[in-house]
Protein backbone atom coordinates (compact mmCIF):
# COMPACT_ATOMS: atom_id res chain seq x y z
CA UNK A 1 0.00 0.00 0.00
CA UNK A 2 2.80 2.49 1.25
CA UNK A 3 4.80 1.38 -2.14
CA UNK A 4 1.78 1.97 -4.41
CA UNK A 5 1.39 5.68 -2.82
CA UNK A 6 5.25 6.47 -2.85
CA UNK A 7 5.25 5.32 -6.63
CA UNK A 8 2.08 7.60 -7.40
CA UNK A 9 3.93 10.67 -5.53
CA UNK A 10 7.02 9.80 -7.24
CA UNK A 11 5.30 9.81 -11.15
CA UNK A 12 3.51 13.04 -10.25
CA UNK A 13 7.00 14.42 -8.83
CA UNK A 14 8.67 13.40 -11.95
CA UNK A 15 5.35 14.81 -14.43
CA UNK A 16 6.21 17.88 -12.15
CA UNK A 17 9.99 18.41 -12.73
CA UNK A 18 9.27 17.51 -16.59
CA UNK A 19 6.71 19.91 -17.19
CA UNK A 20 8.61 22.76 -15.11
CA UNK A 21 11.52 22.76 -16.89
CA UNK A 22 9.51 21.84 -20.14
CA UNK A 23 7.90 25.56 -19.37
CA UNK A 24 11.01 27.16 -19.03
CA UNK A 25 13.24 25.30 -21.37
CA UNK A 26 12.31 27.77 -24.62
CA UNK A 27 13.61 30.35 -22.59
CA UNK A 28 16.46 29.10 -21.20
CA UNK A 29 17.61 27.96 -25.15
CA UNK A 30 17.25 31.84 -25.90
CA UNK A 31 19.54 32.48 -23.64
CA UNK A 32 22.15 30.50 -23.69
CA UNK A 33 22.16 31.27 -27.83
CA UNK A 34 22.19 34.94 -27.62
CA UNK A 35 23.18 35.70 -24.21
CA UNK A 36 25.80 33.07 -22.95
CA UNK A 37 27.29 31.64 -26.36
CA UNK A 38 27.42 34.96 -27.52
CA UNK A 39 29.55 35.97 -24.43
CA UNK A 40 31.98 33.35 -24.29
CA UNK A 41 31.95 33.51 -28.36
CA UNK A 42 33.22 37.33 -27.41
CA UNK A 43 36.14 35.93 -25.18
CA UNK A 44 37.39 33.50 -27.40
CA UNK A 45 37.31 36.37 -29.87
CA UNK A 46 39.47 38.62 -27.91
CA UNK A 47 42.19 36.39 -28.48
CA UNK A 48 42.18 36.43 -31.85
CA UNK A 49 43.07 38.30 -34.64
CA UNK A 50 40.65 38.59 -37.43
CA UNK A 51 38.82 40.05 -40.51
CA UNK A 52 35.34 38.55 -40.84
CA UNK A 53 36.65 36.83 -44.04
CA UNK A 54 40.07 34.95 -43.74
CA UNK A 55 41.66 32.51 -40.55
CA UNK A 56 41.59 33.80 -36.90
CA UNK A 57 44.72 33.86 -35.76
CA UNK A 58 45.67 33.75 -31.85
CA UNK A 59 47.43 36.75 -31.02
CA UNK A 60 47.25 36.32 -27.08
CA UNK A 61 46.79 39.05 -24.75
CA UNK A 62 47.67 40.96 -27.93
CA UNK A 63 44.22 42.99 -27.93
CA UNK A 64 44.31 43.45 -24.07
CA UNK A 65 47.40 44.94 -24.71
CA UNK A 66 46.11 47.35 -26.89
CA UNK A 67 43.48 48.73 -24.72
CA UNK A 68 45.50 49.06 -21.94
CA UNK A 69 48.26 50.94 -23.70
CA UNK A 70 45.21 53.19 -24.61
CA UNK A 71 44.37 53.69 -21.32
CA UNK A 72 47.50 54.41 -20.19
CA UNK A 73 48.37 56.89 -23.13
CA UNK A 74 45.12 58.52 -21.70
CA UNK A 75 46.19 58.89 -18.89
CA UNK A 76 49.37 60.68 -19.54
CA UNK A 77 47.00 63.20 -21.23
CA UNK A 78 47.62 61.90 -25.16
CA UNK A 79 44.99 63.62 -27.09
CA UNK A 80 41.71 61.27 -28.18
CA UNK A 81 43.01 59.57 -31.50
CA UNK A 82 45.54 58.19 -29.89
CA UNK A 83 43.43 57.17 -26.76
CA UNK A 84 39.68 56.54 -28.24
CA UNK A 85 39.01 53.88 -25.41
CA UNK A 86 40.30 56.55 -23.05
CA UNK A 87 38.76 59.42 -24.25
CA UNK A 88 35.32 56.97 -23.93
CA UNK A 89 35.45 55.88 -20.90
CA UNK A 90 35.97 59.11 -19.46
CA UNK A 91 33.08 60.85 -21.02
CA UNK A 92 30.81 58.01 -20.05
CA UNK A 93 31.70 58.28 -16.56
CA UNK A 94 30.85 62.02 -16.64
CA UNK A 95 27.78 61.31 -18.29
CA UNK A 96 26.45 58.68 -15.66
CA UNK A 97 27.53 60.75 -12.89
CA UNK A 98 25.43 63.46 -14.53
CA UNK A 99 22.55 61.69 -15.81
CA UNK A 100 21.41 58.83 -13.20
CA UNK A 101 20.95 60.74 -10.36
CA UNK A 102 19.44 63.75 -11.79
CA UNK A 103 17.07 61.47 -14.22
CA UNK A 104 16.22 59.29 -10.81
CA UNK A 105 15.55 62.29 -8.79
CA UNK A 106 13.31 63.96 -11.39
CA UNK A 107 11.19 60.65 -12.16
CA UNK A 108 10.05 60.91 -8.78
CA UNK A 109 9.28 64.43 -8.81
CA UNK A 110 7.41 63.99 -11.89
CA UNK A 111 5.58 60.93 -10.30
CA UNK A 112 4.77 62.35 -7.15
CA UNK A 113 2.73 65.79 -9.21
CA UNK A 114 1.07 62.71 -11.09
CA UNK A 115 0.14 61.12 -8.32
CA UNK A 116 -1.88 64.35 -6.86
CA UNK A 117 -5.21 64.42 -7.40
CA UNK A 118 -5.32 67.58 -9.41
CA UNK A 119 -7.33 68.45 -12.39
CA UNK A 120 -5.92 66.85 -15.41
CA UNK A 121 -4.16 64.04 -13.94
CA UNK A 122 -4.52 62.26 -17.28
CA UNK A 123 -2.63 64.80 -19.16
CA UNK A 124 0.22 64.35 -17.14
CA UNK A 125 0.72 61.34 -17.18
CA UNK A 126 0.77 61.01 -21.07
CA UNK A 127 2.89 64.42 -20.78
CA UNK A 128 5.20 62.63 -18.43
CA UNK A 129 5.71 59.35 -20.50
CA UNK A 130 5.47 61.38 -24.00
CA UNK A 131 9.36 61.69 -24.31
CA UNK A 132 9.81 58.20 -23.04
CA UNK A 133 7.72 56.84 -26.79
CA UNK A 134 10.00 59.26 -28.14
CA UNK A 135 12.95 56.95 -30.35
CA UNK A 136 16.17 58.54 -28.97
CA UNK A 137 17.58 59.05 -32.82
CA UNK A 138 14.40 61.43 -33.09
CA UNK A 139 15.15 63.10 -29.51
CA UNK A 140 18.67 63.49 -30.23
CA UNK A 141 17.39 65.10 -33.94
CA UNK A 142 15.03 67.20 -31.78
CA UNK A 143 17.21 68.69 -29.42
CA UNK A 144 20.07 69.23 -32.08
CA UNK A 145 18.07 71.83 -33.77
CA UNK A 146 17.10 72.71 -30.38
CA UNK A 147 20.83 73.24 -28.94
CA UNK A 148 21.73 74.88 -32.04
CA UNK A 149 23.20 78.20 -32.22
CA UNK A 150 19.86 80.09 -32.80
CA UNK A 151 17.83 77.52 -31.43
CA UNK A 152 15.00 77.72 -28.74
CA UNK A 153 17.37 76.93 -25.79
CA UNK A 154 19.44 79.49 -26.47
CA UNK A 155 16.88 81.72 -26.86
CA UNK A 156 15.18 80.94 -24.10
CA UNK A 157 18.17 81.33 -21.97
CA UNK A 158 18.41 84.75 -23.45
CA UNK A 159 14.81 86.09 -22.20
CA UNK A 160 16.10 84.37 -18.74
CA UNK A 161 19.60 85.60 -18.23
CA UNK A 162 20.13 88.91 -19.31
CA UNK A 163 23.46 89.47 -20.97
CA UNK A 164 23.32 85.84 -22.07
CA UNK A 165 26.25 84.42 -25.04
CA UNK A 166 24.71 82.20 -26.91
CA UNK A 167 26.80 78.51 -26.99
CA UNK A 168 27.24 77.00 -29.94
CA UNK A 169 26.04 73.28 -27.80
CA UNK A 170 26.90 70.85 -30.59
CA UNK A 171 29.92 72.28 -31.79
CA UNK A 172 31.61 73.50 -28.52
CA UNK A 173 33.89 70.41 -27.00
CA UNK A 174 32.61 72.01 -23.40
CA UNK A 175 29.32 71.66 -23.89
CA UNK A 176 28.39 68.59 -26.33
CA UNK A 177 28.56 65.71 -23.59
CA UNK A 178 26.35 68.40 -21.15
CA UNK A 179 23.99 68.71 -23.99
CA UNK A 180 23.46 64.78 -24.73
CA UNK A 181 23.04 64.47 -20.86
CA UNK A 182 20.28 66.62 -20.96
CA UNK A 183 18.56 64.82 -23.94
CA UNK A 184 18.71 61.12 -21.95
CA UNK A 185 17.30 63.28 -18.86
CA UNK A 186 14.58 64.03 -21.16
CA UNK A 187 14.16 61.05 -22.86
CA UNK A 188 14.11 58.84 -19.98
CA UNK A 189 12.57 60.27 -16.91
CA UNK A 190 9.36 59.89 -18.40
CA UNK A 191 9.95 56.12 -18.15
CA UNK A 192 11.09 55.52 -14.48
CA UNK A 193 8.16 57.91 -13.50
CA UNK A 194 6.13 55.37 -14.19
CA UNK A 195 7.79 52.71 -11.90
CA UNK A 196 7.66 55.30 -9.52
CA UNK A 197 4.34 56.41 -9.65
CA UNK A 198 3.07 52.80 -9.00
CA UNK A 199 5.11 52.62 -5.88
CA UNK A 200 3.66 55.82 -4.81
CA UNK A 201 0.28 54.46 -5.08
CA UNK A 202 0.91 51.45 -3.24
CA UNK A 203 2.35 53.68 -0.06
CA UNK A 204 -0.28 53.38 2.40
CA UNK A 205 -2.66 56.72 2.61
CA UNK A 206 -2.74 56.39 6.22
CA UNK A 207 1.01 57.12 6.69
CA UNK A 208 0.38 60.99 5.19
CA UNK A 209 -2.60 61.55 6.86
CA UNK A 210 -0.90 60.90 9.97
CA UNK A 211 2.25 63.05 9.20
CA UNK A 212 -0.26 65.40 8.10
CA UNK A 213 -2.04 65.51 11.59
CA UNK A 214 1.09 65.70 12.80
CA UNK A 215 1.81 68.90 11.34
CA UNK A 216 4.31 67.96 8.07
CA UNK A 217 3.96 70.04 5.11
CA UNK A 218 4.33 68.57 1.70
CA UNK A 219 7.82 68.67 1.28
CA UNK A 220 8.74 67.03 4.64
CA UNK A 221 5.96 64.38 3.73
CA UNK A 222 7.79 64.45 0.42
CA UNK A 223 11.24 63.76 1.87
CA UNK A 224 10.63 61.80 5.23
CA UNK A 225 7.74 59.45 3.77
CA UNK A 226 7.77 59.28 -0.10
CA UNK A 227 11.65 59.26 -0.36
CA UNK A 228 12.37 56.05 2.55
CA UNK A 229 9.33 54.19 0.91
CA UNK A 230 10.70 54.38 -2.14
CA UNK A 231 13.74 52.45 -1.47
CA UNK A 232 13.29 49.70 -3.25
CA UNK A 233 12.27 51.34 -6.14
CA UNK A 234 14.88 53.94 -6.36
CA UNK A 235 17.66 51.33 -6.24
CA UNK A 236 15.70 49.41 -9.00
CA UNK A 237 15.98 52.66 -11.20
CA UNK A 238 19.45 53.46 -10.45
CA UNK A 239 20.48 50.42 -11.53
CA UNK A 240 18.69 50.08 -14.51
CA UNK A 241 19.96 53.78 -15.33
CA UNK A 242 23.40 52.41 -14.68
CA UNK A 243 22.97 50.24 -17.31
CA UNK A 244 21.83 51.65 -20.00
CA UNK A 245 23.76 54.88 -19.46
CA UNK A 246 27.05 53.26 -19.65
CA UNK A 247 26.53 51.27 -22.51
CA UNK A 248 24.86 54.55 -24.42
CA UNK A 249 25.22 54.48 -28.08
CA UNK A 250 22.51 56.19 -30.01
CA UNK A 251 21.99 59.52 -28.46
CA UNK A 252 26.34 59.82 -29.30
CA UNK A 253 25.89 58.61 -32.23
CA UNK A 254 22.77 61.50 -33.62
CA UNK A 255 24.50 64.33 -31.91
CA UNK A 256 28.26 63.61 -32.23
CA UNK A 257 28.49 61.40 -35.04
CA UNK A 258 30.44 57.76 -35.07
CA UNK A 259 33.75 60.04 -34.47
CA UNK A 260 32.24 61.48 -31.58
CA UNK A 261 32.41 65.00 -32.44
CA UNK A 262 34.75 67.66 -32.01
CA UNK A 263 37.88 66.97 -29.97
CA UNK A 264 35.67 63.81 -29.11
CA UNK A 265 34.02 65.51 -26.52
CA UNK A 266 30.65 63.38 -27.40
CA UNK A 267 32.18 59.77 -27.68
CA UNK A 268 31.42 56.76 -25.69
CA UNK A 269 32.88 53.50 -24.92
CA UNK A 270 29.96 51.45 -27.32
CA UNK A 271 30.88 54.15 -30.37
CA UNK A 272 34.34 52.97 -29.80
CA UNK A 273 33.36 49.25 -29.61
CA UNK A 274 31.33 49.96 -32.66
CA UNK A 275 34.23 51.19 -34.51
CA UNK A 276 36.78 48.80 -33.91
CA UNK A 277 34.30 46.17 -34.98
CA UNK A 278 33.09 47.77 -38.21
CA UNK A 279 34.99 50.69 -39.51
CA UNK A 280 38.61 49.87 -37.79
CA UNK A 281 37.62 45.78 -38.50
CA UNK A 282 38.94 44.71 -35.61
CA UNK A 283 36.86 42.65 -34.15
CA UNK A 284 39.21 40.89 -31.51
CA UNK A 285 39.95 44.22 -29.89
CA UNK A 286 36.42 45.46 -29.99
CA UNK A 287 35.84 42.04 -27.89
CA UNK A 288 38.39 43.04 -25.71
CA UNK A 289 36.24 46.44 -24.93
CA UNK A 290 33.52 44.84 -24.73
CA UNK A 291 34.99 42.79 -21.93
CA UNK A 292 36.31 46.03 -20.14
CA UNK A 293 32.94 47.84 -20.39
CA UNK A 294 30.93 44.32 -19.57
CA UNK A 295 33.20 44.36 -16.03
CA UNK A 296 32.61 48.12 -15.50
CA UNK A 297 28.83 47.39 -15.96
CA UNK A 298 29.16 44.46 -13.41
CA UNK A 299 30.96 45.98 -10.85
CA UNK A 300 29.24 49.67 -10.64
CA UNK A 301 25.89 47.25 -10.55
CA UNK A 302 27.09 44.99 -8.00
CA UNK A 303 28.27 47.41 -6.10
CA UNK A 304 25.22 49.66 -6.14
CA UNK A 305 23.64 46.48 -5.25
CA UNK A 306 25.33 45.27 -2.40
CA UNK A 307 25.63 48.75 -0.44
CA UNK A 308 22.15 50.07 -0.80
CA UNK A 309 20.20 47.24 -0.97
CA UNK A 310 19.26 44.00 -3.44
CA UNK A 311 16.47 45.12 -6.37
CA UNK A 312 16.94 41.72 -8.35
CA UNK A 313 15.27 39.58 -6.02
CA UNK B 1 -9.58 63.58 6.27
CA UNK B 2 -7.02 66.25 6.68
CA UNK B 3 -8.20 69.53 4.38
CA UNK B 4 -5.27 70.62 2.11
CA UNK B 5 -4.82 74.25 1.96
CA UNK B 6 -5.95 76.49 -0.97
CA UNK B 7 -2.39 77.59 -1.24
CA UNK B 8 -0.54 74.22 -1.66
CA UNK B 9 -3.52 73.11 -4.38
CA UNK B 10 -2.62 76.01 -6.54
CA UNK B 11 0.82 75.67 -6.34
CA UNK B 12 1.18 72.03 -6.96
CA UNK B 13 -1.24 72.65 -10.33
CA UNK B 14 0.92 75.26 -11.42
CA UNK B 15 3.90 73.68 -11.33
CA UNK B 16 2.51 70.25 -12.53
CA UNK B 17 1.25 71.86 -15.43
CA UNK B 18 4.39 73.86 -16.45
CA UNK B 19 6.77 70.94 -16.14
CA UNK B 20 4.09 69.06 -18.42
CA UNK B 21 4.71 71.91 -21.26
CA UNK B 22 8.37 72.15 -20.57
CA UNK B 23 8.47 68.24 -21.40
CA UNK B 24 6.27 68.69 -24.28
CA UNK B 25 7.75 71.94 -25.92
CA UNK B 26 10.06 70.26 -27.80
CA UNK B 27 7.29 67.23 -29.21
CA UNK B 28 5.48 70.84 -30.08
CA UNK B 29 8.63 72.10 -32.03
CA UNK B 30 8.93 68.45 -34.10
CA UNK B 31 5.09 68.89 -35.13
CA UNK B 32 5.46 72.37 -35.78
CA UNK B 33 8.72 72.31 -38.01
CA UNK B 34 6.79 69.53 -40.03
CA UNK B 35 3.75 71.31 -40.98
CA UNK B 36 5.09 74.48 -41.32
CA UNK B 37 7.30 75.42 -44.65
CA UNK B 38 11.12 75.41 -44.63
CA UNK B 39 11.76 79.25 -45.23
CA UNK B 40 9.58 79.78 -42.04
CA UNK B 41 10.68 78.18 -39.50
CA UNK B 42 14.58 78.68 -40.39
CA UNK B 43 14.32 81.19 -37.79
CA UNK B 44 12.76 79.49 -34.87
CA UNK B 45 9.43 77.84 -35.23
CA UNK B 46 8.24 79.73 -32.31
CA UNK B 47 7.84 82.66 -34.06
CA UNK B 48 4.04 82.35 -35.22
CA UNK B 49 3.69 85.33 -37.30
CA UNK B 50 2.28 84.78 -40.55
CA UNK B 51 2.17 80.77 -40.22
CA UNK B 52 1.25 78.56 -42.75
CA UNK B 53 0.30 74.95 -42.58
CA UNK B 54 0.94 72.30 -45.29
CA UNK B 55 1.37 68.49 -45.24
CA UNK B 56 4.14 68.82 -48.03
CA UNK B 57 6.41 67.20 -45.98
CA UNK B 58 4.90 64.43 -45.12
CA UNK B 59 4.11 63.46 -48.58
CA UNK B 60 7.87 64.25 -49.69
CA UNK B 61 8.52 61.75 -46.45
CA UNK B 62 6.30 58.83 -48.02
CA UNK B 63 7.54 59.41 -51.50
CA UNK B 64 11.14 58.69 -50.07
CA UNK B 65 10.01 55.19 -49.41
CA UNK B 66 9.62 56.02 -45.32
CA UNK B 67 6.45 53.91 -45.24
CA UNK B 68 8.32 51.03 -45.75
CA UNK B 69 10.51 51.88 -42.51
CA UNK B 70 7.34 52.60 -40.58
CA UNK B 71 5.90 49.25 -41.53
CA UNK B 72 9.49 47.25 -41.34
CA UNK B 73 9.29 48.87 -37.30
CA UNK B 74 6.06 47.78 -36.87
CA UNK B 75 6.59 44.24 -38.01
CA UNK B 76 9.71 44.12 -35.72
CA UNK B 77 8.11 45.62 -32.63
CA UNK B 78 5.28 43.60 -33.08
CA UNK B 79 6.65 40.47 -33.30
CA UNK B 80 9.74 41.23 -30.77
CA UNK B 81 6.54 41.96 -28.60
CA UNK B 82 4.52 39.11 -28.69
CA UNK B 83 7.29 36.19 -29.02
CA UNK B 84 8.94 37.09 -26.07
CA UNK B 85 5.92 37.59 -24.32
CA UNK B 86 4.74 33.94 -24.67
CA UNK B 87 8.30 32.67 -23.97
CA UNK B 88 8.62 34.48 -20.65
CA UNK B 89 4.64 34.11 -19.72
CA UNK B 90 5.64 30.19 -20.19
CA UNK B 91 8.48 30.53 -18.14
CA UNK B 92 7.89 32.78 -15.51
CA UNK B 93 4.64 30.34 -14.82
CA UNK B 94 6.79 27.06 -14.32
CA UNK B 95 9.02 29.45 -11.93
CA UNK B 96 6.08 30.44 -10.10
CA UNK B 97 4.18 27.20 -9.95
CA UNK B 98 6.16 24.09 -10.24
CA UNK B 99 8.77 22.74 -8.10
CA UNK B 100 12.01 21.47 -10.07
CA UNK B 101 15.35 21.12 -9.71
CA UNK B 102 18.29 24.44 -9.52
CA UNK B 103 15.25 26.17 -10.15
CA UNK B 104 16.33 29.13 -8.42
CA UNK B 105 19.82 28.81 -10.32
CA UNK B 106 18.60 28.61 -13.81
CA UNK B 107 16.22 31.69 -12.88
CA UNK B 108 18.90 33.42 -11.66
CA UNK B 109 21.32 32.69 -14.86
CA UNK B 110 18.27 33.80 -17.17
CA UNK B 111 17.90 37.23 -15.22
CA UNK B 112 22.03 38.27 -15.09
CA UNK B 113 22.40 38.44 -18.32
CA UNK B 114 20.91 41.70 -18.13
CA UNK B 115 24.15 42.72 -17.20
CA UNK B 116 26.10 42.30 -20.94
CA UNK B 117 25.77 45.03 -23.07
CA UNK B 118 24.65 45.20 -26.18
CA UNK B 119 27.87 46.01 -27.75
CA UNK B 120 29.96 42.57 -26.67
CA UNK B 121 27.32 40.30 -28.03
CA UNK B 122 27.03 42.22 -31.62
CA UNK B 123 30.09 40.20 -33.12
CA UNK B 124 29.32 36.80 -32.26
CA UNK B 125 25.91 37.08 -33.21
CA UNK B 126 26.38 38.86 -36.66
CA UNK B 127 28.80 35.81 -37.09
CA UNK B 128 26.04 33.13 -36.18
CA UNK B 129 23.19 35.11 -38.89
CA UNK B 130 25.54 34.88 -41.34
CA UNK B 131 26.79 31.37 -40.81
CA UNK B 132 22.63 30.37 -40.81
CA UNK B 133 21.75 33.06 -42.98
CA UNK B 134 19.83 35.03 -40.74
CA UNK B 135 21.73 38.36 -41.44
CA UNK B 136 19.59 40.94 -43.00
CA UNK B 137 16.25 39.05 -42.13
CA UNK B 138 13.80 40.86 -40.06
CA UNK B 139 13.20 37.46 -38.43
CA UNK B 140 16.68 37.31 -37.35
CA UNK B 141 16.63 40.54 -35.50
CA UNK B 142 13.50 39.61 -33.79
CA UNK B 143 14.74 36.85 -32.53
CA UNK B 144 17.85 38.98 -30.94
CA UNK B 145 14.83 41.51 -29.68
CA UNK B 146 13.07 38.70 -28.27
CA UNK B 147 16.29 37.42 -26.46
CA UNK B 148 17.31 40.41 -25.19
CA UNK B 149 13.49 40.91 -23.38
CA UNK B 150 13.33 37.61 -22.20
CA UNK B 151 15.40 38.43 -18.62
CA UNK B 152 13.38 41.66 -17.41
CA UNK B 153 10.15 40.09 -18.62
CA UNK B 154 10.55 36.75 -16.75
CA UNK B 155 11.70 38.86 -14.21
CA UNK B 156 8.70 41.36 -13.97
CA UNK B 157 6.14 38.39 -14.73
CA UNK B 158 7.64 36.30 -12.25
CA UNK B 159 6.99 38.80 -9.34
CA UNK B 160 3.54 39.03 -10.87
CA UNK B 161 2.11 35.73 -10.90
CA UNK B 162 3.79 35.20 -7.36
CA UNK B 163 1.22 37.96 -5.91
CA UNK B 164 -1.65 35.99 -7.24
CA UNK B 165 -2.96 34.05 -4.23
CA UNK B 166 -2.54 30.02 -4.00
CA UNK B 167 -6.12 29.66 -3.40
CA UNK B 168 -7.10 30.37 -6.82
CA UNK B 169 -4.83 27.74 -8.29
CA UNK B 170 -6.23 25.46 -5.43
CA UNK B 171 -9.24 25.89 -6.04
CA UNK B 172 -8.98 25.18 -10.01
CA UNK B 173 -7.53 21.99 -9.20
CA UNK B 174 -10.27 20.80 -7.43
CA UNK B 175 -12.70 21.75 -10.04
CA UNK B 176 -10.13 19.53 -12.30
CA UNK B 177 -8.51 21.80 -14.02
CA UNK B 178 -5.25 21.01 -15.74
CA UNK B 179 -1.99 23.08 -15.67
CA UNK B 180 -2.50 24.14 -19.37
CA UNK B 181 -6.29 25.01 -17.87
CA UNK B 182 -4.98 26.99 -14.80
CA UNK B 183 -3.04 29.01 -16.87
CA UNK B 184 -5.02 29.91 -19.54
CA UNK B 185 -8.14 30.17 -17.64
CA UNK B 186 -7.08 31.21 -14.25
CA UNK B 187 -3.43 33.27 -14.32
CA UNK B 188 -3.62 35.02 -17.97
CA UNK B 189 -6.82 36.97 -16.98
CA UNK B 190 -5.70 37.66 -13.80
CA UNK B 191 -2.16 39.47 -14.81
CA UNK B 192 -3.48 40.72 -17.77
CA UNK B 193 -2.52 43.86 -17.11
CA UNK B 194 0.95 43.10 -16.07
CA UNK B 195 0.99 41.27 -19.35
CA UNK B 196 -0.40 44.35 -21.31
CA UNK B 197 1.98 46.86 -19.08
CA UNK B 198 5.17 44.74 -20.45
CA UNK B 199 4.04 44.82 -23.89
CA UNK B 200 3.94 48.45 -23.95
CA UNK B 201 7.64 48.78 -22.48
CA UNK B 202 8.90 45.80 -24.76
CA UNK B 203 7.25 47.29 -28.16
CA UNK B 204 8.62 51.02 -27.42
CA UNK B 205 12.38 49.21 -26.75
CA UNK B 206 12.27 47.03 -29.42
CA UNK B 207 10.35 50.38 -31.58
CA UNK B 208 13.66 52.44 -30.43
CA UNK B 209 16.19 50.07 -30.83
CA UNK B 210 19.13 51.73 -33.50
CA UNK B 211 22.36 49.36 -32.73
CA UNK B 212 20.95 46.05 -33.68
CA UNK B 213 18.92 47.56 -36.36
CA UNK B 214 21.98 48.91 -38.07
CA UNK B 215 24.29 46.57 -37.33
CA UNK B 216 22.29 43.49 -38.21
CA UNK B 217 20.30 45.01 -41.19
CA UNK B 218 20.95 46.33 -44.56
CA UNK B 219 19.74 49.80 -45.03
CA UNK B 220 15.99 48.67 -47.02
CA UNK B 221 15.57 46.68 -44.47
CA UNK B 222 15.94 49.18 -41.81
CA UNK B 223 13.21 49.97 -39.29
CA UNK B 224 11.85 53.58 -38.99
CA UNK B 225 14.23 54.65 -36.18
CA UNK B 226 16.83 53.91 -38.54
CA UNK B 227 15.17 54.70 -41.60
CA UNK B 228 14.70 58.38 -40.31
CA UNK B 229 18.78 59.23 -40.31
CA UNK B 230 18.45 58.84 -44.33
CA UNK B 231 17.01 62.47 -43.96
CA UNK B 232 19.99 63.66 -41.97
CA UNK B 233 23.11 65.02 -43.37
CA UNK B 234 25.40 66.59 -40.96
CA UNK B 235 25.89 70.26 -42.96
CA UNK B 236 22.96 70.10 -44.64
CA UNK B 237 20.02 68.34 -43.61
CA UNK B 238 16.45 69.01 -44.65
CA UNK B 239 14.51 69.73 -41.22
CA UNK B 240 10.55 69.62 -43.04
CA UNK B 241 10.95 66.15 -43.86
CA UNK B 242 13.22 64.96 -40.97
CA UNK B 243 11.01 66.27 -38.35
CA UNK B 244 8.07 64.99 -40.24
CA UNK B 245 9.48 61.08 -40.23
CA UNK B 246 10.01 61.98 -36.84
CA UNK B 247 6.27 63.07 -35.92
CA UNK B 248 5.71 59.93 -38.11
CA UNK B 249 7.60 57.56 -36.21
CA UNK B 250 6.77 58.55 -32.72
CA UNK B 251 3.08 58.09 -33.98
CA UNK B 252 2.42 54.11 -33.34
CA UNK B 253 4.42 53.74 -30.38
CA UNK B 254 2.29 56.87 -28.74
CA UNK B 255 -1.15 55.57 -30.22
CA UNK B 256 -0.13 52.23 -28.70
CA UNK B 257 0.46 53.96 -25.13
CA UNK B 258 -2.39 55.91 -25.12
CA UNK B 259 -4.65 53.26 -25.79
CA UNK B 260 -3.19 51.31 -23.59
CA UNK B 261 -2.21 53.38 -20.87
CA UNK B 262 -4.91 52.70 -18.31
CA UNK B 263 -3.45 48.57 -18.05
CA UNK B 264 -0.58 49.85 -18.01
CA UNK B 265 -0.37 51.50 -14.97
CA UNK B 266 -2.48 48.76 -13.17
CA UNK B 267 -0.19 46.36 -14.34
CA UNK B 268 2.81 48.09 -13.26
CA UNK B 269 1.69 48.89 -9.79
CA UNK B 270 0.37 45.34 -9.38
CA UNK B 271 3.86 44.00 -10.39
CA UNK B 272 5.56 45.94 -7.68
CA UNK B 273 3.32 44.51 -4.86
CA UNK B 274 3.94 40.95 -5.77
Amino acid sequence: MFSKFSSFYEKARNKEIVAGLSLISVAVILNLIFGYFAMIFAFYLSFFKWDYIGQMQFVGLKNFEIVIRDLIRGFHGAPYLLSPFYTGLKNILIYTAIVVPIQTFLAIVLAAFANQKIRGQQFFKVSYFLPATTSSVIVALIFIWLFMKNGFINYALAHIIPGFQPIDWINDRNYLLLAIAMVAIWGTSGHFMVSFLAAMQAIPREIYEAAMLDGAGPIRRFFFITIPMLRPMIVYVVVMGLIGALQMFDLAWVMAGANGGPGGAGYTVALDIYNEAFTRIRPGVAAAKSWFLFAIIFTTTYLFQKKYGRAMR
Amino acid sequence: MVKVSMKYKVTINIVAWMIGILLLIPLFGLVMASIRPFSEVVSGWWILKNAHFTLENYIDVLDRGFARNILNSIIIAGFATILPLLVSGMAAYGFTSFSFPVKTMLFLTLVAIQVVPQQAVIIPLLKLFRDLGLYNHMYGIILVHSAFALPWTIFFLRNFFMSIPKDYEEAAKIDGLGSVGIYFRIILPIALPAIISVAVVQFIFAWQDLFFAITLLRPENWPASAGITKFVSRYNPNWGQLTAAGVLTILVPLLVYVALQKYYMKGVSGGIKG
